[in-house]
């Protein structure tokens, strides 16, 4: 039997009177490298962040590895955010024996071998790093840990396309082979080539949780091209931009 | 786990206080110096110094003036900071993905903000001997010798005085910690209470604190006016303690109430947008 890394019941997130989430059941096994594929305000950082403790669920539970969000399950997963979280002034070999103080399952000669690789120097401050480089830093930390469950979010928005590459052959290469990888995204035409399975989430809601080679079969399309489907912006949602501009002076290039 | 909490807590708050502290020390040696050296009027040196201290005295009063009013402020200021930005600003997906307990993030903060309000008072007082001079340096040496000395004498005309008076002294010290606490853990709470607004939080955290800092004076009042004990039925020794234990308790008390709330709202109502 396989065992269930992640179960969530009913999970339910509002801010105010928007719901982020709406009523999502769904269960991850292990050995799996999983997209979480949504557009924007789709709900995929909030359910990150409930997962990881960050927000709290206004409803519904969640389950890492059979246990609430704790100790434990922060033990367990490996979490990149969608944005830097070192202080500036720490230098990169402060950082490395963060991560080595606090997390048994981190492998501090790893993360100086990639590093390395790398060429960024262990006695470079945080503020000195190029974005870029700082990105692959907190990446390469995460990936340094044998962890059970990774969670990714957004790991390759906002970077260069030699860098995406980079960084999804650093998550291929580097994750335990029982753990589960979920990889935020709304990116899928550079992840689809790792996925295993797809989580689609729209408005908060899960809309679909498949796996990769069912849809290519049993829907005859790619998931890029599925995703593209199901959250395509209705014509008459952009049809009025495009005329509103040509009544003006000079619409952009049609 | 805690210890090393401990230890980049120290760090991270060290970098930012120690230029703060050689500051402060360099400063109180310039103004020793402008005290404390003259020159006889024949001297060849004499109107270049008088020249220096009528320039460059005035300047550097001021200067060591400013430097205190930084040294305190800035205290101040790196205690809520610590918690503001390292719990609930960016570097807090970090903190509070660490494998540890709330409680223990929030006491770490807690506890080295203590010892760095310590660190500055020392270095305060140690501006101001710098400010007395040698003479001042001599009668510090001499005073664990004169205290052994006035206790000896105090002890052969009333022991148990003594202890009453030194059992107080501890209370009084504990309660100064315990009320460090208290004025520490109010502000976590008023954070924490803070980051639920959906916006403003800054301001809604300045809004708890008045409205918490009031609500418990208003306590504090209600408990003074119905006090159901009167003091006249007791002995000197134990009025004195029912008013260190008071004292202690006054600011135990709220100081473990604010670490709860905090603990509870950042456990169970966190809201890290």
């Amino acid at each position: 039997m396989t065992q269930e890394l992640l179960v969530c019941s009913g999970l339910t997130k509002r801010f105010g009177r928007k719901e982020a989430l709406k009523n999502v059941n769904l269960r991850l096994e292990g050995g799996k490298i999983i997209g979480l594929l949504g557009p924007n305000g789709s709900g995929k950082t909030t359910f990150i962040k409930l997962v990881n403790g960050l927000l709290m669920p206004d409803a519904g539970s969640i389950l890492i590895d059979g246990q609430a969000p704790g100790v434990y399950s922060k033990s367990i997963i490996s979490y990149l955010p969608d944005r830097m979280y070192f202080a500036n002034w720490m230098r990169v070999k402060d950082i490395v024996e963060l991560f080595h103080d606090f997390y048994q399952d981190f492998s501090k000669e790893k993360a100086v071998d990639m590093l390395n690789r790398l060429n960024i120097s262990l006695e470079e401050r945080m503020k000195h790093l190029s974005k870029g480089n700082k990105e692959k830093v907190q990446l390469v930390l995460v990936m340094s840990r044998r962890a059970k469950l990774y969670l990714l979010d957004e790991p390759i928005g906002g970077v260069d396309p030699a860098a995406r590459d980079f960084i999804l052959h650093t998550i291929l290469t580097n994750y335990s082979e029982d753990a589960s990888v979920l990889i935020s995204t709304h990116l899928i035409a550079d992840v689809e080539k790792v996925l295993d399975e797809v989580i689609f989430l729209k408005d908060g809601e899960l809309v679909r949780q498949d796996s990769v080679d069912h849809i290519r079969e049993s829907e005859g399309m790619s998931v890029d091209q599925l995703f593209r489907s199901i959250f395509a912006v209705p014509e008459s949602g952009y049809q009025g931009l495009w005329d509103g501009a040509a009544g003006g002076q000079a619409g952009p290039g049609r | 786990m805690f210890r090393k909490l401990i230890k980049y807590e120290w760090v991270a708050m060290m970098r930012s206080m120690i230029p703060v502290y050689i500051a402060m020390i360099a400063v109180s040696l310039l103004n020793g110096i402008m005290i404390h050296i003259g020159f006889d009027i024949n001297h060849p040196a004499y109107r270049f110094w008088d020249w220096i201290t009528t320039y460059f005295g005035g300047l550097m009063a001021f200067l060591y003036a400013t430097v205190m009013m930084v040294l305190i402020v800035f205290t101040c200021i790196m205690i809520i900071q610590r918690f503001y930005k390292g719990i609930l600003g960016r570097e807090g997906y970090l903190m509070l993905t660490l494998p540890v307990k709330t409680w223990e993030l929030v006491f770490s903060k807690a506890l080295v903000s203590f010892f760095v309000s310590v660190c500055s008072i020392i270095v305060a007082i140690l501006s101001i001997c710098i400010l007395g001079g040698s003479a001042f340096f001599r009668v510090m040496a001499d005073l664990p010798e004169l205290l052994k000395e006035l206790i000896r004498m105090a002890v052969e005309y009333d022991s148990v005085a003594v202890l009453h008076m030194a059992l107080f002294c501890v209370e009084l010290v504990l309660a100064g910690a315990a009320g460090f606490f208290a004025s520490a853990y109010q502000a976590y709470l008023s954070m924490s209470l803070g980051q639920l607004a959906r916006s403003h939080k800054v301001a809604m955290s300045v809004v708890w604190y008045i409205g918490i800092s009031n609500g418990v004076g208003m306590l504090s009042i209600i408990a003074m006016v119905n006090w159901p004990f009167r003091l006249e039925q007791f002995s000197q020794y134990t009025i004195l303690h029912i008013l260190g234990m008071g004292m202690l308790l006054s600011q135990a008390i709220p100081a473990v109430l604010y670490g709860i709330g905090t603990d509870y709202i950042l456990k169970r109502k966190l809201n890290l947008e």
